[in-house]
């Protein structure tokens, strides 16, 4: 991110967005939106003073709700470009009418409040879209409980919690009290392989549980997991050695098993039903805190931005791409990588990255 | 800068100008920017670990962590540690009952043997005696490597303290053996073997022979 | 052959005076909120070798920049250091500004008195201004015994040699011959296509697979700018990146030296021959890759059908999971229904592993048109008798006879026999298992840690075809990179063997280099190591490891580090 931000070749437009598309490939006309920061991003230099005086609040997006931060904001702390984000929403100089302390406080005039959504024209040989993946909305699954039961949080919401820039600093807190969370179930495939919801496999999720229980282990050498799951899917380098290396040295218990449900006792301890194939019975599992590996999805903006480029996904919502040519999407001279294309790892996400840059520069007939 | 690039004197000196401690921080294991630096410092560490603690300084003195750029709370974590652990420890010498002209000797010959091609050699070929085997297709363990580096550091630290000495006057092998409290039969023995490559000389005096270094 | 010339550093002149000149960043109240930047200005005043210090609101803003040229002009600085943030950002800004005003960039020092000073002793402001000073005078320290770099550049020859002739090798020539470079790809058996040649239709493309791999055959084959070599190996292989001359040994051990500047590493995957295992006779017992060629002669084709998954794989002695096998069994199973919709089919398995979208798809199809799926556990696997498979299902827990004309053994996969060669030849490493091992397995899938040489398809890892197309694309997208610039341009933080007649040739340095940066070379004077600079990243293991001590790294000198050291230690 850093290199990238550094690169002269490289102009980031970051909270920005596609509004308009017209030309073909060797020559797109591109209108892109740049949502007002109400930060002069020429200016800040994220100093942070702003930060330290405003006195709004608003829930952290970049740590998922787990804690609040500041009405005027740093998205992450290695963020690019590093320049502070006022929220409207939370603003009380937008929502009151009156404040204007950071203005006051920013000795660089960095906060124009004036600051209005800009369009700017690019004009481009190629496109590639990398637009990622969001969540499935954990909320649909009243089995599971989540937003019901306090310490049911997603996959996404532990690695917050485990890290130590997050939240809790990096240790495992259930949110209900705060108590660290020794005993942690793991549910995999909630909404994924599922044609109520996702047909597909999210393909990432059983090696990120591996992951977060042995985080938990190394954390606390009390902790203890259980990854509830269909199948064990561990397909990329070395991730069986990982998986073993989970049972033997992490003490991991993989359960092959849907979780029916999940209740939770007085304590908000959550209790996880589930059917044990070895013995054939029902039988149930209280945890400290349970863990949903929702399933991932193409990124929320991808339909509009399909529509309007023009480009074809498939039933799932993934951009559509021929097997013989992985990154070339529908619409000659607009490439794709990453999670845009279907579901993958980190090491394919960055191969196909390659691959479109190469694919750019065919196209366009660099040499 | 890479803890690749850590000599195993940059280690030693800072103690001769007067630190107390020495902490090294790494990438975390098998992340390492430049692929093995981080694993080529620990082996270092190790190496001059041993040597503080033949020259009889506490251990605790060189400390290496490891940890990502993205865990600051880590790294102050550590230092805190480190610095605890060092306020229990004292200054450089005092609980060690090494102090002044003896301490700066101890130091000097230790960092002479880090400069010194043995030991840089034994410390360079540590990797390959662990990780792909020595001339014979033998590889060591951690355990058999440590003792080997114990058995050729504490000799060259011996080795290079009793040429300070000498170098500074004359004594008798009796003499020298009291202050570097070993016994007089081993210092009689290296002499011996320093007469030959001629490093030392020997005249009379009263008594018994004096020992001076070339 | 020669290194490219590094000896570019110039000494500082003889008897030069110092003159250093010190500028200390308020950061608006980001530094000077928190510790006494005034005083930090004077104490810098009065180091050895400073003649001018001066504060500045912003350094980095553009009135700091020119003040720091004024400075520079108007005072004579030879060495610039600046307190300020963090070099990860700002360094480039400051280098520049030095060159601009006449100075090596190389003659700045950046000392970090923001993120590892005021912000994180924000509630001790006196001890922050002191270990302000601390830092400024190790800056200092160090400056003065700076000299100056100037970037190292070296020509890349406009040509690739592509190992291994399969989908991932023909897709990354043709990439790279459509942008106007010269390719030469080189394939160990008589025929071009790898793997694919055995094949039927491949999902979730539904294309035939030796369609696929004829055309691009066919296409490299009349392209002017792919010089194809069949039968054929890489013998020998001398050179860095950019200039790499490799020996290929051809059809009656003819011999061809080529120049190239940079190599891709496809030498694809092989399936397991499963001798022993289950019955396997080659008849009714078959390998996956035997049951495609029997599909592909359509025919009489077994009606009952049972297929054993992880044959020699996720197993004690073969622990990894070969990543296709399982699809190719739920394609091969659905081929056959296609074909004889009443023929049986079972597929005993450990775990499915569908992911993604398409083959779970596939997965689902394959359910529905009656594809039956047991799960067994690695400790009860199936046994094969005449005419029927008995297995122990996890699910129903019980013994499951199923019957079966045919059994097909998804057996694992391994790396091709030629990889360990390649590897050794081109000192690139492999992973325990034998497939090719990147310079990071999460970031850089397709580099080798080694400049210049790149890996794809599934000598890496098993893949499917799709999966190996793109990473033969984002190979050759990483080899363009240097093939178009033309040349590699170093930042010269780089070792150098400074007194190479102390050298004694012991090639520890050589053999602990993760970049393949140091060559062994015989002179007249005996077995010396060579820095090749444009492949060198700057680690300073060699450095620290020569026991002649006669290796130096250029910008972290043990001089400059141990100056540093001394004046943190000097208390101020």
């Amino acid at each position: 991110m850093l290199d990238a931000g550094r690169h002269p070749n490289i102009n980031i437009l970051a909270y920005s967005e596609i509004a308009g598309v017209s030309g073909q490939a060797g020559s797109f006309t591109v209108q892109v939106r740049r949502k007002a920061r109400y930060v002069k991003e020429d200016i800040c230099n994220a100093c942070g003073d702003c930060v330290a005086k405003c006195p709004g609040k608003a829930p952290d997006s970049f740590d998922m709700g787990l804690r609040n931060r500041k009405s005027i904001y740093l998205y992450f702390a290695q963020g690019i470009p590093a320049v502070m984000t006022i929220d409207a929403e939370h603003c009380r100089f937008f929502t009151k009418g009156k404040c204007r302390v950071c203005e006051k406080t920013c000795v660089k005039g960095a906060i124009d409040f004036d600051q209005q959504d800009e369009m700017v024209e690019i004009h481009a040989g190629a496109i590639i879209l990398a637009t990622g993946l969001d969540l499935y909305d954990a909320g649909r699954f009243p089995q599971y409980g989540y937003g019901r039961l306090p310490n049911v949080i997603t996959g996404l919401e532990y690695e917050r919690l485990i890290n130590a820039t997050g939240p809790t600093g990096g240790h495992l807190l259930r949110p209900s009290d705060q108590k660290p969370a020794e005993k942690v179930a793991y549910v995999q495939c909630v909404g994924s392989r599922d044609l109520n919801h996702c047909s597909y496999c999210s393909s990432v999720c059983c090696m990120y549980a591996i992951k977060d229980a042995m985080l938990a282990r190394e954390h606390d050498p009390n902790s203890r997991s259980y990854i509830f799951h269909t199948d064990l899917r561990n397909v990329g380098k070395g991730f069986r050695n990982y998986e073993r290396r989970g049972a033997e040295e992490y003490e991991i218990e993989y359960i092959r098993g849907r979780v029916a449900e999940i209740q939770e006792d007085e304590d908000h301890n959550p209790i996880l039903w589930y059917e044990d194939t070895e013995k054939r019975e029902v039988r149930n599992l209280q945890v400290d805190m349970a863990v949903l590996a929702v399933a991932a999805t193409p990124s929320r903006g991808a339909n509009a931005l399909s529509e309007l480029l023009g480009i074809e996904q498939n039933e799932s919502g993934f951009l559509k791409v021929d097997g013989t040519a992985p990154v070339d999407t529908t619409v000659p001279g607009i490439f794709a990588c990453g999670f845009a294309l279907g579901p993958r790892d980190i090491p394919e996400s960055v191969a196909s990255a390659s691959a479109a840059a190469c694919r750019v520069a065919e196209s366009l007939g660099y040499s | 800068m890479c803890a690749g690039r850590v000599d195993t004197v940059h280690l030693i000196h800072p103690f001769l100008e007067g630190a107390d401690g020495v902490f090294v921080g790494s990438c975390l294991a098998g992340e390492c920017h430049y692929d093995t630096g981080n694993s080529q410092a620990v082996g270092r560490v190790r190496l001059v670990r041993i040597i503080l603690e033949s020259a009889g300084l506490d251990g605790r003195r060189l400390a290496m962590k490891m940890m990502s750029s993205a865990e600051g709370p880590k790294f102050v974590e550590y230092v805190t540690r480190f610095v605890q652990d060092l306020k229990e420890v004292g200054p450089l010498g005092v609980i060690e009952g090494i102090t002044g002209e003896d301490l700066r000797i101890k130091l000097t010959a230790a960092l002479r043997a880090v400069e010194g091609e043995k030991v840089r050699w034994v410390a360079g070929k540590r990797y390959e005696f662990t990780e792909t085997g020595n001339l014979y297709g033998e590889t060591f363990t951690d355990h058999e490597i440590g003792r080997m580096f114990r058995e050729i550091v504490a000799d060259e630290c011996d080795l290079q303290e009793m040429l300070l000495r000498l170098g500074k006057e004359a004594m008798t092998a009796r003499d020298l053996a009291a202050r570097m409290k070993t016994s007089p039969p081993v210092i009689v023995r290296r002499l011996s073997d320093l007469l030959r490559l001629r490093m030392v000389e020997m005249s009379d005096g009263e008594g018994a022979p004096l020992w001076k270094a070339t | 052959m020669t290194a490219p010339d590094n000896s570019s550093s110039q000494e500082p002149k003889d008897g030069e005076e110092l003159r250093i000149g010190v500028f200390v960043c308020r950061c608006g109240t980001n530094i000077a909120g928190f510790l006494d930047t005034e005083t930090v200005r004077e104490y810098a005043q009065t180091l050895p070798g400073v003649v001018f210090a001066k504060e500045n609101l912003f350094t980095c803003s553009e009135a700091g920049v020119s003040e720091i040229k004024r400075g520079i002009e108007e005072n004579r600085l030879n060495r610039v250091v600046v307190a300020a943030c963090t070099p990860r950002t700002h360094e480039p800004l400051f280098r520049a500004t030095c060159e601009e005003a006449g100075l090596n960039p190389f003659l700045f020092e950046f000392v970090n008195i923001r993120e590892q000073c005021s912000w994180v002793h924000k509630s001790a402001r006196d001890s922050a201004t002191n270990k302000a000073k601390d830092l400024v005078r190790m800056g200092v320290a160090r400056a003065a015994l700076l000299e100056a770099q100037t970037e190292i550049r070296s020509p890349v020859v406009a040509s690739a040699l592509i190992i291994g002739g399969g989908i991932a090798g023909l897709s990354a020539a043709l990439s790279l011959a459509k942008r106007g470079f010269e390719v030469k790809l080189v394939e160990k058996k008589e025929e071009m296509g790898g793997m694919l040649r055995f094949l039927g239709r491949i999902y979730p493309a539904d294309v035939d697979a030796r369609e696929i791999v004829s055309a691009r055959i066919e296409e490299a084959a009349n392209h002017p700018n792919i010089e194809i070599f069949t039968s054929t190996q890489v013998s020998d292989l001398r050179g860095y990146i950019g200039n790499y001359t490799a020996t290929l040994r051809g059809p009656e051990d003819r011999s061809e030296g080529i120049t190239v500047g940079v190599i891709i590493v496809a030498t694809g995957i092989r399936a397991l021959v499963p001798e022993g295992l289950y019955g396997y006779d080659g008849r009714r017992v078959v390998t996956q890759i035997q049951f495609e060629q029997e599909l592909r002669k359509g025919g009489d084709l077994p009606h009952q059908v049972v297929f054993i998954q992880c044959v020699g794989s996720r197993n004690r002695e073969r622990v990894y999971c070969s990543r296709i096998c399982c699809m190719t069994a739920v394609r091969q199973a659905l081929m056959l229904k296609e074909k004889t919709p009443s023929a049986g089919v079972h597929i005993l398995y450990r775990d499915l592993q569908c992911y993604g979208v398409e083959f779970e798809e596939l997965l689902r199809k394959a359910k529905k048109v009656g594809v039956r799926f047991v799960a067994f556990r690695e400790e009860n696997p199936p046994v094969v008798d005449d005419g029927s498979v008995t297995v122990i299902s996890d699910v129903l827990g019980s013994e499951l006879t199923v019957p079966a004309d045919r059994v097909v053994l998804s057996t694992a996969l391994l790396p091709d026999e030629s990889g360990a060669a390649t590897s050794k030849l081109l000192k690139v490493p492999v992973d325990a298992d034998g497939f090719f091992l990147e310079a990071h397995v999460k970031l850089r899938p397709l580099d080798f840690a080694t400049e210049g040489i790149f890996v794809c398809g599934a000598c890496r890892w098993p893949c499917t075809v799709s999966e190996s197309i793109a990473q033969a694309l984002g190979a050759a997208g990483r080899a363009s990179v240097y093939l178009a610039a033309g040349e590699v341009a170093v930042e010269p933080i780089v070792a150098v063997l400074f007194d190479e007649d102390k050298c004694r040739g012991c090639g520890l340095c050589a053999s602990l280099c993760p970049y393949s940066a140091i060559e062994m070379v015989e002179t007249d004077s005996g077995t010396k190591a060579r820095m090749i600079s444009v492949a060198c990243k700057g680690c300073g293991v060699c450095a620290s490891t020569c026991y002649r001590r006669v290796i130096r790294m250029e910008h972290y000198s043990d001089e400059q580090m141990q100056a540093q050291i001394s004046a943190c230690l000097k208390g101020s």
